[in-house]
C-alpha cells in the first residue's frame, strides 16, 4: 500500500459518498428519518458504502466533489475526494479539508417536510453531524486543518452558525465555486487568513470553457449538460445562474472518464434535459439526438435527471421527440427510464404568480392541462416522472390546494410518482422552531392523495425497479411498502 | 450586469447592533452598484459573522462578496472604501 499524502482531501458523510445501489432515487431515503426499520437497515438501502482504492479513494463520488478535485489537480493541488471512512490517515497529513453537501441540517426539501411530519431529524442531517465529530477530524483541527464548506447547501451555515462555531469551519463558500475554490485552497496552503463567508457573484460565475472536466467517476456516471435555468422560478436559486450548455465534446469526455472507471451507465444531468441546445424554452430535435446517440454509444444504461413538462409537451407535439428519444434509451419492451419533473401546484393562479415562465411556450394559465398531457406522453414512452409538489408557497390559498387535489385524481391513470414537498420560509428557520410548524387540512389531504396515488404505482413498477437488486435490499424495501400501505391503511389515510 | 467596481467595507463589533439583517439592510443599496465587496468585521466571534450577514442567503446577489474575520491585508486594489456605520 502506498502513503500518497495529499494536501486537500474531499469528503462529505456517508449519505451522499454512495451510489445508492445505482439508483438514485434511493438517495431520497437519506432526506428523511428511518421509517419502520432500524436505522442502519434504513442507511443499508439507502446509502451504502462505495466501492474504494487502496487510498480510500471511492471509486464514484457526488458531482460536485468530482468537480472540486478537478479544479484542484489542475491547477497543481495536490487534492483527492476520500471516503468518509478512510479519512484517517490522509487528515494527518492535509492542510484543508474542503467538504460539499445539498442539505448539511436537513432544512432543505424533501428533509424538511420529513422532519415537519415525523418530528424525527432525517439521516443526512444526523450523519453529517456525526461526520464532523469524527475523532479524525476534531484531532486535524486542532492540529490546524483548515476547513472550507460549500455545495448547494452552503447557505444554511447561515442560518447554524452555532455549528461553524463548534467545529472550527473556517470558510463557508456559496455559488459556482470551480474557479473561486483554486485561490482560497492556495491561500489556506501559503497559510494566509482565510475569509469567513464567500459568495461566488453571478458575474463571476465560470464561463463553461473555465469549468474543470472530472478526472474521476461520479456517482452513477453523472455528468452536467447544461447549467442555469432560464425559467425564473421564484421558489427555486438555480434560476438565478445564467444558462450555458456544455458542449457536446466537453460531455463525451466526461461520460469516457467514468466508462474508463468502469461504470455502465450515466446520468445526464441538467434542470431541464430537453433544453439542451434549445431555441429558448423550444427543445430542438437535433442537437438531443445527437447528445442521446453519444451516450448511447458508451453506455447500455442512460438516465435523466430532470425535465420540464411543458418542454416533453412541446418535444412531442411538434417534433415526436419523446417518443424518439426514448427509443434511443430504453433497452426491451419492460424497459424504463426515471426522471425528475415539477409540477409544484395545480392551481393556474399560484402557477402564473410563482412560476409564470414554467408553463413556457404555453400560457401560464394552461399549467394543468400541460401536466397531464405531458404524463400521458410520457406514460405511452415509458418515461416515468418522479413528480414534485410544493407545499406551503407563499401566497398558497385553500382552493389552490384544492385544484392540486383535482390535477392529481387527473393523474392517478399515469404511471408516475408524487412527491410532496413542503416549503419552509426562510424567516421560520431563525427560531429553532421551524420543525414544529404543521401542514394545514388541505395540505395533509394533498400528502394523503400523492400517498394513495405513489402506492398503486410502486406496486406496478417494483418488478422492474427491484430487477437485479440486491435480494436484502429488495426485501428491506418491499417490508417498507408493505408497512406503510399497512398502517397508512390502519390510520386511515388511504 | 452591473459596473466593474470594487468596494471594501469595515464593520466594527462596538458600532454593530446585533441584529441580524441591520448590517445587510445598511449595505443592500451598495449590493447592486459593486462587482466585488469585501467586508473586514472586526471584533466579532465565527458564529456572530454568519448571522450577521445571513440575509444575504436570501438575496439575488449580482456582487461577489467576500468577508474576513478582522482585516483582511491583501493587496486589492478598492474604489471605495467605507466604514459602517
Amino acid at each position: 500500500m502506498t502513503d500518497e499524502r495529499f494536501d486537500v482531501v474531499l469528503s462529505v458523510d456517508r449519505t451522499l459518498m454512495s451510489n445508492h445501489h445505482g439508483k438514485e432515487f434511493l438517495g431520497f431515503m437519506a432526506t428523511g428519518p428511518p421509517v419502520m426499520v432500524p436505522e442502519r437497515v434504513w442507511m443499508a438501502v439507502a446509502a451504502p458504502k462505495v466501492k474504494v482504492d487502496g487510498l480510500g479513494r471511492p471509486l464514484e463520488a457526488p458531482y460536485g466533489l468530482r468537480k472540486i478535485e478537478a479544479a484542484l489537480l489542475d491547477a497543481g493541488i495536490k487534492a483527492a475526494v476520500i471516503d468518509p471512512d478512510h479519512l484517517g490517515r490522509h487528515l494527518r497529513n492535509a492542510r484543508v479539508l474542503g467538504i460539499g453537501h445539498h442539505d448539511y441540517f436537513a432544512l432543505g426539501p424533501p428533509s424538511s417536510e420529513w422532519w415537519v411530519l415525523t418530528g424525527k431529524e432525517p439521516v443526512n442531517s444526523k450523519y453529517f453531524k456525526r461526520f464532523m465529530e469524527k475523532p479524525e477530524i476534531r484531532e486535524a483541527k486542532k492540529k490546524g486543518l483548515k476547513i472550507i464548506v460549500g455545495g448547494p447547501a452552503a447557505w444554511q451555515w447561515l442560518w447554524m452558525p452555532e455549528y461553524a462555531e463548534k467545529w472550527g469551519v473556517d470558510t463557508v463558500i456559496e455559488g459556482e465555486a470551480d474557479k473561486a475554490v483554486v485561490s482560497l485552497v492556495q491561500d489556506a496552503l501559503d497559510g494566509k487568513p482565510l475569509p469567513q463567508y464567500v459568495h461566488v457573484g453571478i458575474q463571476d460565475a465560470p464561463a463553461i470553457s473555465e469549468v474543470p472536466l472530472i478526472k474521476n467517476a461520479s456517482v452513477n456516471g453523472l455528468v452536467e449538460i447544461m447549467r442555469g435555468c432560464p425559467r425564473g422560478c421564484r421558489f427555486c436559486s438555480v434560476t438565478l445562474r445564467p444558462l450555458r450548455q456544455v458542449p457536446l465534446e466537453m460531455i463525451e469526455k466526461e461520460l469516457l472518464v467514468n466508462k474508463a472507471c468502469g461504470l455502465d451507465r450515466c446520468l445526464l444531468h441538467s434542470e431541464d434535459i430537453l433544453l439542451y441546445g434549445a431555441d429558448g424554452v423550444k427543445p430542438r430535435p437535433e442537437p438531443l439526438i445527437e447528445l442521446h446517440q453519444i451516450a448511447r454509444k458508451h453506455f447500455k444504461v442512460v438516465g435523466w435527471s430532470h425535465v420540464s413538462l411543458s418542454a416533453v409537451k412541446y418535444a412531442e407535439e411538434n417534433y415526436s421527440l419523446i417518443t424518439r428519444l426514448s427509443e434511443i434509451i430504453l433497452q426491451g419492451e419492460d424497459d424504463y427510464i426515471g426522471v425528475e419533473v415539477g409540477i409544484e401546484t395545480g392551481s393556474p393562479g399560484l402557477a402564473g404568480e410563482t412560476m409564470p415562465a414554467k408553463a413556457a411556450p404555453y400560457p401560464a394559465e394552461s399549467w394543468p392541462s400541460i401536466v397531464k398531457e405531458a404524463f400521458s406522453i410520457m406514460h405511452d414512452s415509458r418515461i416515468v416522472p418522479a413528480a414534485t409538489l410544493i407545499l406551503g408557497l407563499p401566497n398558497e390559498k385553500p382552493e389552490d390546494l384544492v385544484k392540486t387535489l383535482e390535477l392529481i385524481d387527473e393523474l392517478k391513470g399515469f404511471r408516475s410518482l408524487i412527491i410532496p414537498m413542503y416549503f419552509v420560509p426562510m424567516g421560520v428557520l431563525k427560531n429553532g422552531e421551524w420543525y414544529r410548524v404543521k401542514p394545514t387540512g388541505e395540505q395533509l389531504e394533498v400528502m394523503k392523495a400523492c400517498l394513495r396515488h405513489d402506492l398503486f404505482w410502486i406496486r406496478d413498477l417494483s418488478g422492474w425497479y427491484f430487477n437485479k437488486m440486491n435480494p436484502f435490499i429488495r426485501f428491506s424495501l418491499r417490508t417498507v411498502i408493505f408497512l406503510v400501505d399497512r398502517v397508512a391503511k390502519w390510520l386511515r389515510l388511504l | 450586469m452591473g459596473p466593474d467596481r470594487r468596494l471594501r467595507v469595515t464593520v466594527r463589533r462596538e458600532s454593530y447592533s446585533g441584529e441580524p439583517g441591520s448590517l445587510v439592510e445598511k449595505l443592500a443599496p451598495l449590493l447592486a452598484k459593486y462587482r466585488h465587496i469585501t467586508i473586514d468585521m472586526h471584533g466579532f466571534k465565527r458564529g456572530e459573522i454568519l448571522e450577521a450577514i445571513r440575509p444575504l442567503a436570501t438575496k439575488n446577489l449580482w456582487a461577489t462578496i467576500i468577508v474576513y474575520n478582522g482585516e483582511n491585508k491583501d493587496s486589492e486594489e478598492y474604489d471605495e472604501e467605507i466604514t459602517v456605520p
